[in-house]
């Protein structure tokens, strides 16, 4: 099999997985307004100070979310031996990782987009005509977290206590996606000029090139014998 | 190679002790106050070091992963595992003293300053390198997959430097002055030397812990096999 | 083992004895005394004198560029005289340490300097952490020995043959 059928083999794979079960995508789902809902109780908000804390409490959902969703990515793999098999075949490991990014990414994004909806109801936010912004900074985020973070699922997922060690190792890493997206959703919020946060974005850019790059090359050695 | 240095570890530890001991000296006894900070500038002798050497733990702990990941020598990964048990002590040290230091000179604890924030980073990085290496059963797969933390976190570390100090500048522009204070040459002096002192200590301590780690292994190591002779 | 734990209490002594020479420099320096005894005792030389500034004490004498004030503390009042610059952490109500001689004669304090207060109590606390550190490397280097003799005891010590 070439690279990039593989890529889109396994993404295919795990996009179908998930229509027939719907489990991933629901529980994200669930956990994501569960933790809005804490939030909003936690911080007894009024009008104003919900539109400044909603950039942090959106992400902090988000990457939870992401986590959550993370964790999973490897763990079909692992039950029905798949892993193995993918270990001894020679596909290009870098395939697998890309292919994998694919599908959490695609996973995170559907969660994000049925949940911004109740974002702009919550908190009451006009957003229209900004929506390509938010695009662009939901996209270079999740993008940002899932790239540190398939990495680290396929490697935490064959390790003891894995659903405490990823959070662990994975939340430190990307404080500057948390930064960078917070900063610029804010300033979306806000109305700034675009002069006054496009520095965010490109930190995302960056991150996710860096990232992308440094975990597609690193990839290889999980998978490794 | 755990010959050479266990052979040679004696020296840097020795040169190490003096150097610091005459560091102390000068720092706490012989140098004058400074004229902005007062006697709290003595803590930067310490503070400073420690600083140097966390980050020093990191740098040999990225080039031991690489190497590693290269070359797949055993050594190689325990000289690793020991920089990063160092690196989290001596980075505690350092947020320790630093967090002294603050308190009389900018009248806080804590402040969201851009290294406080890398080193807490940096801090947690390396325990979570370590909490890793403890939940993997299979020797050859915890080195490897450390290296990998380690080489993604050596990544992270400028990016979140970068980002916090931005960060920082928009939502509390500087009210407190930064480090960068001139050092008169009086002061140079216990600096440099509890900075050589701290290197050669921290080449001692890797090298015992190194060697602390590579014999565990080959006497786990040898004993199975040794079970495993007796169960055959 | 007997050379290890030698060669530790040997560093033990020396911890020791710059705890305590530090701790009797820090208080021939630092104690209570009265004007009568440091004119005794240093008749000449300068000391160092901390206590606050007395708020209201302050007179500025405009020909010269000399200060009076009066420091207090440990319930006494002693009248400072200050001349030369630095002016700027001279101020009401704010306790700072003068550097100069007790002039007897005339019963005041002739400062030349003015120091911030000195905080021993943080700096002796960052160079605690010298003691974790000393325990750690301890343990550490007691374990590489106990490893050694236990390798030793149980022949199995094969160095350099292929590493593991």
């Amino acid at each position: 099999m070439n690279f990039f059928n593989v890529i889109r083999w396994l993404a295919w794979k795990d996009l179908l997985s998930e229509l027939r079960s719907r489990e991933n995508i629901s529980s994200m789902f669930f956990f994501a307004l569960i933790v809005i809902l804490i939030f909003s109780f936690s911080f007894s908000m009024d009008q104003q100070t919900a539109k400044e804390l909603m950039p942090g409490i959106m992400w902090v959902a988000f990457v939870f979310t992401g986590i959550i969703g993370l964790g999973k990515s490897f763990t079909a793999e692992l039950q029905n031996d798949c892993l193995e098999n993918l270990q001894m075949n020679p596909i290009p490991r870098g395939a697998i990782y890309l292919g994998k990014l694919a599908s959490n990414l695609l996973f995170m994004l559907i969660v994000e987009v049925i949940l911004f909806p109740l974002f702009v109801i919550f908190f009451n936010l006009d957003v229209f005509e900004k929506l390509p912004l938010f695009v662009l900074i939901l996209t270079t985020g999740t993008l940002g977290v899932s790239a540190v973070g398939t990495l680290f699922s396929a490697m935490t997922v064959q390790i003891r206590a894995r659903e405490v060690m990823l959070p662990i190792l994975l939340l430190p890493l990307i404080v500057p996606v948390m930064i960078g997206a917070v900063e610029a959703t804010g300033g979306v919020l806000r109305s700034e000029p675009i002069s006054l946060y496009r520095q965010w974005i490109e930190l995302l850019i960056i991150f996710d090139v860096i990232f992308t790059i440094v975990s597609f090359w690193l990839f290889e050695f999980i998978l490794d014998h | 190679m755990i010959r050479k240095i266990r052979k040679y570890e004696g020296w840097f530890g020795a040169t190490g002790a003096v150097c610091i001991a005459v560091g102390l000296y000068f720092g706490l006894a012989a140098s004058p106050p400074d004229s902005y900070q007062g006697e709290v500038v003595r803590i930067m002798y310490v503070h400073v070091p420690f600083a140097s050497t966390s980050m020093t733990a990191y740098g040999v702990l990225t080039v031991a992963s690489l190497w590693y990941l290269w070359k797949r020598d055993p050594l190689i990964d325990n000289l690793a595992h020991a920089s990063a048990g160092i690196g989290v002590f001596f980075t505690s040290g350092a947020l320790y003293t630093g967090s002294i230091w603050g308190k009389p000179t900018w009248n806080t604890w804590w402040t969201w300053d851009a290294r406080l924030v890398s080193f807490t980073i940096l801090l947690l990085i390396l325990i979570g390198y370590l909490m890793l290496r403890t939940f993997i059963e299979d020797k050859e797969r915890e080195s490897r997959y450390a290296a990998i933390l380690a080489i993604v976190g050596a990544v992270d570390l400028p990016i979140v430097h970068f980002s916090v100090e931005w960060w920082r500048t928009l939502h509390q522009p500087l009210s407190i002055s930064q480090r960068g204070v001139a050092i008169a040459g009086v002061m140079l002096y216990p600096l440099i030397l509890m900075s050589v002192g701290f290197y050669l200590l921290f080449t001692y301590m890797v090298g015992v812990r190194t060697q602390m780690l590579y014999l565990k292994q080959l006497l786990e190591a040898k004993k199975g096999r040794l079970l495993g002779e007796v169960h055959l | 083992m007997k050379g290890f734990y030698l060669r530790w209490t040997g560093l033990l002594l020396v911890g020791i004895w710059i705890v305590a020479v530090g701790a009797q420099y820090y208080y021939r320096e630092v104690r209570p005394l009265t004007p009568e005894q440091v004119a005794r005792e240093h008749p000449a030389g300068s000391v160092r004198m901390i206590g606050m500034v007395e708020a209201g004490s302050m007179v500025k004498e405009a020909a010269s560029t000399q200060i009076q004030l009066s420091l207090i503390g440990n319930g006494q009042r002693i009248p400072v005289v200050y001349e030369g610059n630095d002016q700027d952490s001279l101020r009401d109500i704010k306790t700072l340490v003068v550097v100069g001689r007790w002039d007897n004669t005339r019963q005041r304090f002739m400062a030349q300097k003015i120091n911030l207060i000195p905080n021993y109590g943080f700096i002796t606390a960052a160079y605690l952490v010298m003691i974790p550190m000393a325990l750690f490397l301890f343990v550490m280097e007691r374990r590489v020995r106990l490893l050694y003799n236990e390798i030793k005891l149980s022949k199995i010590y094969e160095p350099e043959v292929g590493g593991l």
